[in-house]
Parts: structure tokens; C-alpha cells; sequence
């Protein structure tokens, strides 16, 4: 404003009237106004556009067009120019002429006539306010200007940035808040497969449907302004048209845009990678079907034995979670020291384990764990392996079932004891982990009675006992077989359970009893409910107390010789087909072994039956052998019998007669010679024929006789042995004789032990003779019946014919060789037979000799 | 008086029986054997045979046969060592049956009975 003051400011006057114009130059002449004139409204519009006039002077009454109101409207209007100041000059202010001038625009109004000050006044006062206003206005301008550049550059970097947006391989959107879609990039429109104005103001969800893309919308709106994070939705199917429906990735990210708040929407197509995730998804889940439908527990573990991930079977097995039991147990198993692991995950090596558990029914379960390390990238050592467990129980039942099927034949051979027997069966029903019952009964057939019988138990009386034992079979891990065993060792005593059914007896006329029913319809029974199953009386059911039980019969050889019946009623076990179908194929292998010891038992009996009738068998044959032996010596006595009494009669009847008496008693003592002749040959009768030599094995002869008696001397208890002197040459002997020599001296020797003993048949060379053996620890043989040992009839036995040794001794002597005997009695005897390994001469003659008599 | 044939193996027996019946009036012939018997009879008739039972070869029983179908009406008295002989249904045929003795009373008792029962004076 200073300067405005200062400076000479330029004055347009407009005026057609000279007078006016003159009279105005000399008032504003000498103030620092520089005066400019203009005579027509046209001429002063020009001046005023082309030069800026700090104030403009009009004669209202300007004549022609345009005039003083005209211009002052002109110069109003234009904005450029409105700031000039003009003042209007009249000579007379009629009517409503000053309102028409302030409504054109006028500043100022001069009436004339007027003092020269005054226009000089107001003059400069319209100057200073045009001034004011005329940098007002350039101000103004200039800030426009400036306005206008921002804009441009606002343009620019908008563009810049649709630009940016536009070339972002990334699809993204902008949002209002109410969702609609106010922009979008290239990329959403190729996804869209659409044009921008098919997008641009619809709503988003028209293109993305997600169940709570609403909501996340509205929260990142709610986000908007303040810290809001981006959020994703993952897998949102996008629909497109044209193109398959997409699958995308949503960033919702708020954005506060000129206050407005706006939602930033990124979308990511993610089809090809969720419909790969998918397919590999479905074969994870076919791979998690095949690795859960195993039937195998899985899992994998690290080095320091944690379950990093298992399989389903693993869960239904050992218990999902750590802290259970099974689990634990596993990981007990598994808890072998570092060195253990070492092949493992140092070499890479598979390694195989085998563990058994009780589970909490008491049931032993068997597993295998085969240890594989996991191959880590690089071939770095394994950091992971992975732990198949098997149970093989099924297996070690199979095994087991074999096992138990083989130790109960075993037993039959040592073990022929009924009770014993019985006791055994069941305890493999109840002990053997291919059965495993917790109880068992053996209800047997008595034939005289025709009724079921309880023959045994075995099993727990409690529940509490239950658990005991099977703690103890637990830590014990004693088998089937060790049970068995020491059922064997252990003096016999009766289960405390078969004290509870001893003397039980079902009669076999009554099918209402189960038992008695298995028995009847020869096949097994399952009772599942006991309380609601009609087939089950209810006796049977306070006395038993079991709620699901299985009888199966014992058939041998298409008879039923029994009834097991078996429940778990401690474990509650479920009593499957499987067990039944085992149970069943026990029974039979049981009735079998029943059936053995039973007919054993009747055998034991006849044996002993057939002993009794043997005996007097030959007693009787004994007695006819007296008596043909009698009937020899009748026809071969009675006639020189006859003779001699028949003569001696004649003598006695005619002594005078001396020569008839010579004659006759010439017969007498023939037949009398004749007679004595005959005693000897009654010898013979009972006397081997000649013995026909052969050049023999006699250790064989010994070894055939021993074989043929050792089984009636194990009978009697008398323990045999053979010692047989394997360099003896052959013997030149009579084979039978031989074989009728060893059997008599092993007669003798088993009779001199009644209450049993031991016996030796021994052959030894000696020199060129060999030797015989036969050595007992019996009675033996009191020294004053020594000498008549070898005696015709001679006998200590109460059957004895008194021609055993006295034969032997016989063909002893015929082959040439000697006996010798040794005994003391309460210690035992020894008989020796020597016989010579050539034939010898003497030997010969002997037998040809004598032979020549035995023939009669 | 008769004619006896004796049958008998034993030399001594057959001389004691020819002795006592001789003594006793008869005519004796004497066969050591069954065929010797029988070759006998297809010459001679004698009233009655004692005919021993126990002989090698031939014995008495088969002999008898023999002679009963050459002659069904020939007494035969069997005389034998055995009693277990009565048995034998054959010796039914015989017309009496006698144990060996030393006393030969029983034997010419039964020779005089059936020398009586054929009509013939012992």
C-alpha cells in the first residue's frame, strides 16, 4: 500500500465533455496523479484491458454506446479487470440513477457540484482499495495458478500410479465401504475375464463368494484408519466368465483414501496351486487311508525317541495321547540306550524288535517293530526313523497253539495219570495265550452213572487272584511249557476252583443243563448273555456265575467223552468265533488224549487180566505136558512092567522048574535093564536134539533175546542193560539153542527179582573162548542147593519144571563148552557160559554120542 | 482049548503071554506086527487074537480093521498099555479090553468069557 501511495497512480478519465475533463485534470493535477483520457466508452473499455488504470473516472452521462453504466458493468464482469476502481462523475443525481450505478459496480458516485478536495480525496482513497484489491486479485491468480500446477502434477502422479496399479502382475481392487468395486486393475479384469465397466460399481461379491467375505470386509473397514492389518482369506472361489470358476487368495487391506475409507482387496489366483494341493491332499488321504487302514501301528520318531507323528492303528493300540498307558508302554519299549539307535540312525540300518504286553484284560499281546531310519536330504545321516509294529500275537498263537498241541502229546507219553491229564488240558485252555480263558471246567462221562462229571478246574476263585496271576505270569514270563513242566515236578493237589464244582454231576437224560446239551447236539455252545439265555438253567447260573462262556465237547472217534466249559468272567474278554474254533479244535486233540489214558487205564487192566489167565495157562499147559510126558512113560513102562511081573508070577507059580525060572528070569533082568535104559531117555524126552552148528554173530543172538524181554523186565521194573563186546568174533553154535540158553538164564535172573532190580547181558572174547554173560542183582542162590542147580527136576519156583537149567547146562555141554555160576544171596547171581570159538573135536564126539540116545 | 494068535512089538511080552496060555492048554501062535498078523490070518483061523494096541508101523487099531474086514465074526481082545485107548470108538469092535498087567488073570478071564460067548470051552 506504501508503494501504491508513493508511485504516481494512473487516472482514466472517460468523458465525451470537455469541460468535465478539464475541470478533473485540474483537480487530481499536482496529487501524484498521472491523468489518461478517454472520449467514447469503447475507446476507455480498450485502454482499461490493455493497461491497468488505478482508478477510472466515468461521465455518467457519456453519451452513445456503451455508456458510463455499460462500461463500469464490462469492467465488473471481467475478472482481470474488476479490481480497477471506478468512480462515476454527474453533473445532477436524479431519480434511482446512483442505485443503477452501485449496481453496476461503481465504487464511488460525485455529484457535481462538488469541492475540488473532495474528487481528490476520494480519489485517493479508490486507488489505495483498487490497489488493495489488485493484488488481492493477482494473489489470487498466482495461487491459481499454482493450484492448477499441483493439479497437473496430481495428474501426473495418479497416472503414474494407475500406471504402477495397472502393470502389478497382481489383481487387485479398491472397495467403498459399502463393498462395491470402484476400481480395478488389468490383471482382475483378466481374471474376471471382463471388461472394467462390467466390474467398476458392481459389488464384490457378485464376482467372490465366501461365506464371510462381508464380514471381513466390514472388519477391515471397522480397521480402516486406525493400525488395520491386512487379513487373508485363503481358497475363495472367484467366478469368471469364460473361464473355469477360479480358486483365489484374498488380502483385505483397509485403506484411508482422502479421509473416505476404502478397502484394498489383492486377489491371487490360486487354482492351479490348490487344485495340485488338492490332488496332493487326495493322495495324502489315500495314503493316510492305506497307512490307517493298516493293520500295523506307525509312527515316526526322532533320536531322542519322541512320537512325531502316528498312525491311526498306533492311537487304537497305545492310546492317542502321551500320558496314557499304552502309549507310555511303547515308549518304554522303545527307550533302548543311544548305542541301541546307533545303526540306525548312524548307518542307516533297519533294526527289528520284539516285545510282548499284557493288556489291561490281562491278554498278552505280541509285537515286532521294525526300526527304519528315514533318509534326511543330502545324504546327511537320518535324523527320523520310522517305527512299524506289528502284532504278531495271532502268530505266537498259532505257534503257541502248535506248541501246546505238542506238549500235550509229550505229556501223554510221560504222563498217563487221568487226573494229571485232565489238569494239563485245562491248564492250556486256561494258560496258553492261544486260548487264554480265565476259567475252565472238565466235566468227564461216567459210563456206569451215564452223567457228566466235574473232573477238574482251573482258574482263579477271585477276581483278585485274577489280577495276582496274571501280575505274576507278567513278570514272570513263564510259558505254557514252564507251567506244564512244573505242573509235572509238583506233587498232585486239587485246584482250590474244582473245590467249588467237585462232585458236580449232570445226568446225561437231562438236555435242560448247557453241559449236558453240548454233549447231546456234539457241538460247541456260546452263551453271550447267561441272564436272558434260555438254554441256561438257573442253577447253572448261581453256580457258575459267568455271564458269557463257550462248552465245547470232547469227541474221540465220534464219541463225546466230555465237556470243557470256559469263560472269561474275570477279564470280560469277548469270547470270539476264533477262540471257539480253537477251543473246539483243542477239544478234540484233548478227547483224544483222554481217550488214550483212558484206554491206557483199561489196558493197564487187561494186561494185568491176560497176566493172571497166562498163568494158568501154563499151569495148564504145565499139567499137560506132565501128563504126555506121563502117558510116554506109561507105554514105555507098562510093558516091561508087565513082563516082569508076569514072569516073576510064573516063577513063583512053577520054582521046581530050574530052567524055565533061568529062562524066565533072563527076561526079568533084561527088562529090568531095559527099564533103566528108559528113565534115561525120559530125560531126553525134555532134552534139546543135536545142536546143529552154526558160525554166528552171538552178539547179535544176545542183542534179539534182550530186545525180546526188555520190555516185560521194564515191566517188572527192572532196569536191563547190554554190554556187548563188539570185537567178539563168530561162534560156531546151535542158533536156537543159543536163544534157549540166554532166554532160560534171563528167566532165572528176572525171578530171583520180584520187587525189580538191575540186569546185565554181557559177551566178552576171553582168549579162544567166548564169553557169556548174565548178571542180576536178585536173591540169589543159597550154597546148599548149589550142587543140585543143574539137576533134572530140580526147582525152587512154585511153577517151575526143574528142567531149565538142567537143559541149558545140557547144550552148554553139547557145544562143548562150560557154565559157571557165582551168587550170594541178597546180593545177586552171576551165570557164565564159555563157549569155544573153534569146533573142537572133543566137543563133537561128545554130542554124536550122546546124540544118538536123544533121538528116542 | 483054542487056537490064540498074540499080537505084540515086545519079544518078551509075546514069549511071557505063549508061556502062561501054552501052560494054560491053548495053542499059541505068536505075530510081532500087524502085517504079521494079517499075513498070518490069510493061512490060519485062530478063535481069538490078542491084539496089543501101541506097535510102530501099524498099530493094533488100524490092524484091527483090518482083520474085522477080512473076518467081522474074529473075537479080538485089545490089549494095551493105555487105558485112554477105550476111547477110541474102533475099540468098541473088540470084544474086550485089557490093561498090560503082570498079573494075567484079567486077561485069561476075558479070554475064557469070549471063547464061552462064540461057543468055544475056554
Amino acid at each position: 500500500m506504501a508503494e501504491a501511495e508513493r508511485s504516481t497512480a494512473r487516472v482514466l478519465i472517460v468523458a465525451d465533455d470537455e469541460e468535465l475533463r478539464g475541470f478533473a485534470e485540474r483537480l487530481l493535477s499536482g496529487s501524484h496523479f498521472a491523468i489518461h483520457s478517454a472520449t467514447s466508452g469503447a475507446n476507455a473499455l480498450e485502454l482499461a484491458s490493455r493497461e491497468s488504470f488505478d482508478l477510472i473516472l466515468v461521465d455518467l452521462d457519456l453519451k452513445g454506446q456503451p455508456d458510463g453504466l455499460s462500461i463500469c458493468r464490462e469492467l465488473k464482469g471481467t475478472p482481470r479487470l474488476a479490481w480497477m476502481p471506478v468512480m462515476f462523475l454527474t453533473g445532477a443525481a436524479g431519480g434511482d440513477l446512483v442505485g443503477k450505478a452501485f449496481e453496476a459496480g461503481a465504487d464511488e458516485f460525485l455529484v457535481k457540484p462538488f469541492k475540488p478536495d473532495e474528487l481528490a480525496v476520494r480519489a485517493r482513497v479508490l486507488v489505495r482499495k483498487g490497489r488493495e484489491e489488485r493484488w488481492l486479485v493477482e494473489r489470487a491468480r498466482k495461487l491459481a495458478e499454482k493450484i492448477a500446477e499441483r493439479d497437473d502434477e496430481l495428474d501426473d502422479l495418479r497416472r503414474f500410479a494407475q500406471d504402477i496399479v495397472s502393470s502389478l502382475p497382481s489383481a487387485l481392487m479398491v472397495l467403498d465401504s459399502e463393498g462395491t468395486i470402484l476400481f480395478v486393475n488389468g490383471p482382475l479384469l483378466d481374471l474376471l475375464q471382463a471388461e472394467r465397466r462390467d466390474v467398476v460399481g458392481r459389488k464384490i461379491t457378485e464376482f467372490f463368494s465366501a461365506a464371510d467375505l462381508s464380514e471381513m470386509i466390514g472388519k477391515a473397514l471397522e480397521a480402516a484408519g486406525r493400525e488395520g492389518q491386512p487379513s487373508r482369506l485363503r481358497r475363495v472361489s472367484g467366478i469368471s466368465r469364460g473361464k473355469q470358476d477360479r480358486i483365489c487368495d484374498l488380502t483385505v487391506a483397509p485403506i484411508d483414501y482422502a479421509g473416505v475409507r476404502q478397502v484394498l482387496v489383492v486377489v491371487e489366483d490360486v487354482t492351479d496351486q490348490a487344485r495340485a494341493e488338492s490332488a496332493v491332499e487326495t493322495e495324502r488321504a489315500k495314503l493316510n487311508d492305506v497307512v490307517n487302514a493298516m493293520n500295523a501301528a506307525l509312527c515316526l520318531i526322532d533320536r531322542d525317541r519322541r512320537v512325531l507323528w502316528k498312525n491311526r492303528t498306533f492311537d487304537l493300540w497305545f492310546g492317542e495321547a502321551r500320558d496314557q498307558p499304552g502309549f507310555h508302554a511303547f515308549r518304554q519299549r522303545l527307550s533302548q540306550d543311544d548305542s541301541w539307535y546307533q545303526p540306525v540312525f548312524g548307518q542307516g540300518q533297519v533294526r527289528h524288535l520284539t516285545w510282548q504286553v499284557f493288556t489291561a484284560l490281562g491278554q498278552p499281546r505280541h509285537f515286532t517293530n521294525i526300526i527304519a531310519p528315514v533318509k534326511s536330504e543330502g545324504g546327511r545321516p537320518a535324523d527320523q526313523a520310522l517305527v512299524l509294529t506289528q502284532d504278531v500275537s495271532d502268530q505266537e498263537s498259532h505257534i503257541e497253539q502248535l506248541t501246546l498241541l505238542r506238549e500235550l502229546s509229550q505229556l501223554l507219553r510221560g504222563t498217563l495219570e487221568a487226573e494229571r491229564l485232565n489238569h494239563v488240558i485245562l491248564l492250556c485252555v486256561t494258560a496258553g495265550h492261544a486260548l487264554g480263558f480265565n476259567r475252565a471246567f472238565l466235566f468227564k462221562r461216567n459210563r456206569e452213572t451215564n452223567a457228566l462229571e466235574a473232573q477238574m478246574a482251573v482258574g482263579p476263585t477271585s477276581r483278585e487272584e485274577a489280577f495276582r496271576i496274571w501280575g505274576e505270569l507278567s513278570s514272570q514270563g513263564r510259558s505254557l511249557s514252564d507251567l506244564v513242566a512244573e505242573l509235572s515236578r509238583k506233587p498232585h493237589e486239587m485246584p482250590p476252583l474244582f473245590r467249588q464244582v467237585a462232585g458236580l454231576s449232570y445226568p446225561l437224560d437231562d438236555p435242560s443243563e448247557i453241559v449236558v446239551r453240548t454233549a447231546l447236539e456234539k457241538r460247541p455252545q456260546v452263551v453271550t448273555d447267561a441272564s436272558r439265555d434260555e438254554r441256561v438253567t438257573e442253577d447253572f447260573r448261581r453256580r457258575f456265575g459267568a455271564q458269557e462262556f463257550v462248552a465245547v465237547p470232547l469227541i474221540a472217534k465220534g464219541v463225546v467223552g466230555g465237556v470243557i466249559l470256559a469263560d472269561n468272567s474275570y477279564s470280560g474278554r469277548p469270547i470270539t468265533e476264533d477262540h471257539v474254533k480253537l477251543l473246539s479244535l483243542f477239544a478234540a486233540q484233548a478227547a483224544l488224549a483222554i481217550e488214550n489214558a483212558d484206554t491206557y487205564e483199561e489196558l493197564q487192566m487187561r494186561v494185568s487180566q491176560l497176566h493172571s489167565a497166562q498163568d494158568k495157562i501154563v499151569h495148564a499147559e504145565k499139567l499137560a505136558a506132565v501128563g504126555k510126558m506121563a502117558a510116554h512113560v506109561a507105554h514105555e513102562i507098562r510093558n516091561p512092567l508087565a513082563t516082569i511081573g508076569g514072569f516073576a508070577r510064573s516063577i513063583l507059580k512053577h520054582p521046581e522048574n530050574v530052567e524055565r525060572v533061568k529062562r524066565n528070569v533072563q527076561i526079568i533082568a533084561e527088562e529090568s535093564a531095559r527099564l533103566e535104559n528108559m528113565l534115561k531117555g525120559v530125560m531126553d524126552f525134555s532134552r534139546p536134539s543135536a545142536p546143529v552148528l552154526k558160525t554166528v554173530d552171538l552178539n547179535a543172538i544176545a542183542e534179539r533175546c534182550f530186545r525180546t524181554h526188555s520190555e516185560r523186565l521194564a515191566g517188572r521194573n527192572i532196569h536191563a542193560d547190554l554190554d556187548l563186546d563188539h570185537s567178539l568174533p563168530e561162534v560156531p553154535v546151535d542158533e536156537n539153542q543159543m536163544v534157549q540158553v540166554i532166554t532160560n538164564l534171563l528167566h532165572n535172573s528176572a525171578d530171583s527179582m520180584p520187587n525189580g532190580g538191575a540186569l546185565t547181558v554181557r559177551t566178552k572174547r576171553m582168549g579162544e573162548e567166548a564169553m557169556l554173560q548174565v548178571t542180576d542183582t536178585g536173591s540169589g542162590i543159597p550154597a546148599e542147593i548149589m550142587d543140585r542147580l543143574f539137576s533134572p527136576f530140580f526147582t525152587t519156583k512154585a511153577n517151575g519144571t526143574g528142567l531149565g537149567l538142567a537143559v541149558t547146562r545140557k547144550i552148554v555141554d553139547d557145544h562143548g563148552g562150560r557154565i559157571d555160576v557165582r551168587s550170594q544171596v541178597g546180593q545177586g547171581t552171576t551165570f557164565t557160559v564159555f563157549l569155544p570159538l573153534q569146533r573142537s573135536a572133543k566137543g563133537l564126539a561128545a554130542r554124536v554120542a550122546e546124540g544118538g540116545t536123544a533121538g528116542n | 482049548m483054542a487056537r490064540l494068535l498074540v499080537v505084540d512089538d515086545d519079544k518078551n511080552l509075546r514069549l511071557l503071554y505063549e508061556q502062561e496060555l501054552v501052560e494054560d492048554g491053548h495053542e499059541v501062535s505068536l505075530a510081532g506086527s500087524g502085517p504079521e498078523a494079517i499075513e498070518y490070518l490069510n493061512k490060519n483061523r485062530p478063535d481069538l487074537i490078542i491084539l496089543d494096541v501101541s506097535m510102530p508101523g501099524m498099530d493094533g487099531i488100524e490092524a484091527l480093521g483090518k482083520i474085522l474086514a477080512k473076518d467081522k465074526t474074529m473075537p479080538v481082545i485089545l490089549n494095551t498099555a493105555y487105558s485112554t485107548y477105550k476111547d477110541n470108538f474102533m475099540t468098541w469092535s473088540a470084544d474086550a479090553y485089557v490093561v498090560k498087567s503082570g498079573d494075567l488073570a484079567e486077561l485069561k478071564q476075558k479070554i475064557k468069557e469070549v471063547l464061552k460067548s462064540r461057543g468055544k470051552d475056554a
